[in-house]
């Protein structure tokens, strides 16, 4: 390889593909699961499963994720159909808000990526070199995901929707949407054909994936840019102190906007502490960048602002004091 | 204009499936991802290939579902409205016929509109992604040398450093560990191993069963509590010589470790590594730098792990970046309020790039 051929743009290239090739495989695998999601699932099936003592429907959302996995990408369109529905809307946003972390896609891309094997180098065979071992950190961000947003549909349980939820999201008394331009119907007198719903899982599928896939090329090519350019001094303010590299971290996630099932390898070797991982890995699926555009398109503003902050101080603090436990 | 970005969506999931599946056909994969990752590659080359191709068999389908939501965009409520199906809609996700014939009043647009400009908005959304996904992957792949620069591992490797620096000054506080009382000249395995024999009775350490047991209040050691001379070549192999075959980072995360260290201090080593100008603490100019690129995922997350490798006179001629077998002593030395390993020396030979040349 002839050195001078080499550039810090180059460095973007291969840094940027590198990290696309590692996480559009788990894109393409959650926006698959969407897909059918959105063909199979009835809205209101969710809401019928869910308890109807509402404190017990918050938690049990907080774990809807495992079952129903969806990204934070597919998730907005999927909650704003929801609420119209009839769902809940404490029960909407600690779905919202857990799913892409407490689902099973983000454990195991979380748990691959934390699988440091930086261990093969260690002269001590039983050295805990990661005593911040996969699952460790694995186990940490679906806690304080689960403590969090079970924190918050606790919190909006109290709120009245109107003052949370745009007016044309604000669900009908009977949960009738169908003036909303929000069809589902099956089969209009003019479409004539039987349902597919392969073909439309498949379709959502593809729309989903060029929709999150286009995000991720942007936090990508930001993270990219970010490695390839960023001097040495300003990565090692990240190590000033751990309070700042937490908030530092926390800022990093919102601007790279990462999807929940790849961040975790963006993550894993950034030369921060642990606790501002475990807070870039919590409040990244949460709110970013993209996040907040499409949370405009559901909640008020003001909501989605005092959200942004409750959880920046809510999500740095709990990974501080969690990393210390 | 629906079909044509539909057809381009397609094209544009075509092309990336095609790329992840040329990525992994030339091999250029392995440049990229640690192996268990390879597949998973792959696997979404072949996904996304059939992905596509199902949707371009089935692009004239009905699903039947009307998926798209005409009301959330100008947050207006459309529950009064009437709906005379009869004019085309162009929305991408369905292919029936409706109007929107609306006599909403509760928001600020014009009486009757047609929702053109959110189909517009869905339309010139899909192009932008579309132009998001297919540039910047088509001009990363084009330009990709799949190697990093200089100037990017001689950054990353500063920062590397300085991070372990940071962690020995902070292990030093709660644990006070220094160099004081490790010295190649008290260390017994040394001699040994530089003269390539085995060790003798009188130089081999109590193994840990022969140790008394911990008396209260001392925690008791594990198994490797104590390291030993025994526990390190039953680790790493050794060449004919009595050098022991050590990578850069095993060299590298030795660093810190009080037993390690006292084990290790002046013991003769072999290693292969690239070398390159060391910019750190390198005041009589004697000094490069030995690294190895280990990454844990993807080529994003490399660390380039470095160790200083100093001369005992000027430096021999070297390619910067070339592979090299680098033959001294390892030894640990204090600077910068940290513990830096160092090999000193004996004899290097210029050798091909291993087959491992990127650590996994």
């Amino acid at each position: 390889m002839d050195s001078a051929a080499l550039s810090p743009f180059t460095d973007f290239c291969y840094l940027f593909l590198s990290i696309l090739l590692e996480g559009a495989p788990f894109i393409l695998l959650g926006t698959i699961i969407s897909g059918f999601i959105d063909a199979y699932l009835p809205p209101g099936l969710i809401d019928r499963w869910l308890p109807k003592n509402k404190v017990v429907a918050v938690f049990l959302s907080g774990l809807l994720g495992a079952v129903f996995p969806v990204c934070e990408c597919a998730i907005v369109p999927v909650i704003r159909r929801l609420i119209k529905k009839g769902l809940p809307v404490s029960c909407a946003i600690t779905y919202m808000l857990s799913a892409p972390i407490i689902n099973p896609i983000v454990v195991i891309s979380t748990m691959k990526a934390f699988s440091s094997s930086v261990g093969q180098f260690s002269l001590r065979q039983n050295e805990a070199v990661e005593a911040y071992g996969p699952l460790f950190m694995t186990s940490s961000r679906l806690l304080i995901a689960f403590i969090v947003t079970v924190g918050v549909g606790l919190v909006v349980l109290k709120c009245r929707p109107s003052s949370i939820l745009k007016n044309a999201v604000a669900p009908r008394p009977n949960g009738d949407d169908n003036g909303g331009h929000d069809h589902t119907h099956d089969a209009s007198p003019e479409h004539g054909e039987k349902p597919n719903r392969l073909v439309l899982a498949m379709r959502t599928s593809m729309r989903d994936f060029i929709e999150t896939a286009m995000y991720f090329s942007i936090g990508v090519a930001i993270t990219a840019v970010f490695k390839a350019y960023v001097t040495e001094d300003l990565i090692l303010l990240f190590n000033q102190s751990e309070v700042a590299g937490v908030g530092l971290m926390m800022v990093l996630a919102f601007v790279l906007s990462l999807c929940s099932t790849s961040d975790a390898f963006i993550a894993a070797n950034f030369p921060v502490p642990q606790s501002a991982k475990l807070a870039f890995l919590v409040f990244g699926p949460m709110m970013d960048v993209k996040l907040v555009f499409m949370y405009l398109s559901v909640f008020k503003s003001k909501f989605v602002t005092i959200l942004a902050v409750s959880l920046f101080f809510v999500i740095g603090i709990l990974s501080y004091l969690w990393i210390r436990i | 204009m629906k079909k044509f970005l539909q057809s381009l969506a397609i094209l544009t999931l075509l092309t990336w499936g095609g790329m992840f599946l040329y990525f992994y056909a030339t091999g250029r994969i392995d440049k990229f991802l640690d192996p268990s990752f390879r597949i998973y590659a792959l696997l979404a080359g072949i996904g996304m290939v059939l992905l596509a191709c199902f949707n371009f068999l089935n692009r004239n389908r009905d699903t039947g579902a009307c998926t798209h939501d005409h009301g959330d965009a100008c947050d207006h409520d459309h529950h009064e409205h009437d709906h005379e199906h009869g004019e085309t809609c162009e929305n991408e996700h369905h292919d029936h016929d409706h109007s929107h014939d609306h006599q909403h009043d509760d928001h600020g647009h014009a009486d009757s509109h047609d929702h053109a400009h959110e189909h517009e908005e869905t339309n010139s959304g899909l192009a932008f992604s579309i132009l998001v996904l297919l540039v910047p992957l088509l001009i990363a792949t084009g330009y990709s040398k799949d190697s990093f620069s200089s100037g990017y591992l001689m950054k990353w490797g500063k920062i590397e450093r300085q991070m372990m620096q940071m962690r020995i000054a902070r292990d030093r506080v709660a644990e006070a560990p220094s160099l004081a009382g490790i010295d190649a000249a008290d260390n017994p395995y040394t001699r040994d191993g530089i003269e390539g024999q085995k060790p003798t009775d009188a130089d081999t350490p109590p193994s840990p069963d022969d140790e008394p047991a911990p008396t209260e209040g001392e925690a008791p050691a594990d198994d490797w509590g104590t390291f030993t001379l025994e526990d390190l070549k039953n680790m790493v192999p050794q060449n004919d010589a009595g050098e022991f075959l050590l990578d850069v980072p095993q060299i590298f995360y030795t660093a810190g470790d009080r037993e390690l260290m006292q084990v290790m201090e002046g013991i003769p080593v072999e290693t292969t590594a690239q070398l390159m100008e060391e910019t750190l603490n390198n005041a009589e100019g004697n000094r490069l730098k030995a690294f190895r690129l280990f990454i844990e995922c993807c080529a994003a997350d490399a660390r380039p792990l470095s160790i200083p490798v100093e001369f005992a006179d000027s430096l021999p001629d070297y390619t910067e970046m070339g592979w090299y077998k680098l033959f001294g002593k390892l030894h640990y030395v204090e600077e910068d309020d940290g513990i830096l390993p160092i090999i000193k020396i004996e004899k290097i030979e210029k050798t091909a790039e291993p087959m491992d040349g990127l650590l996994f």
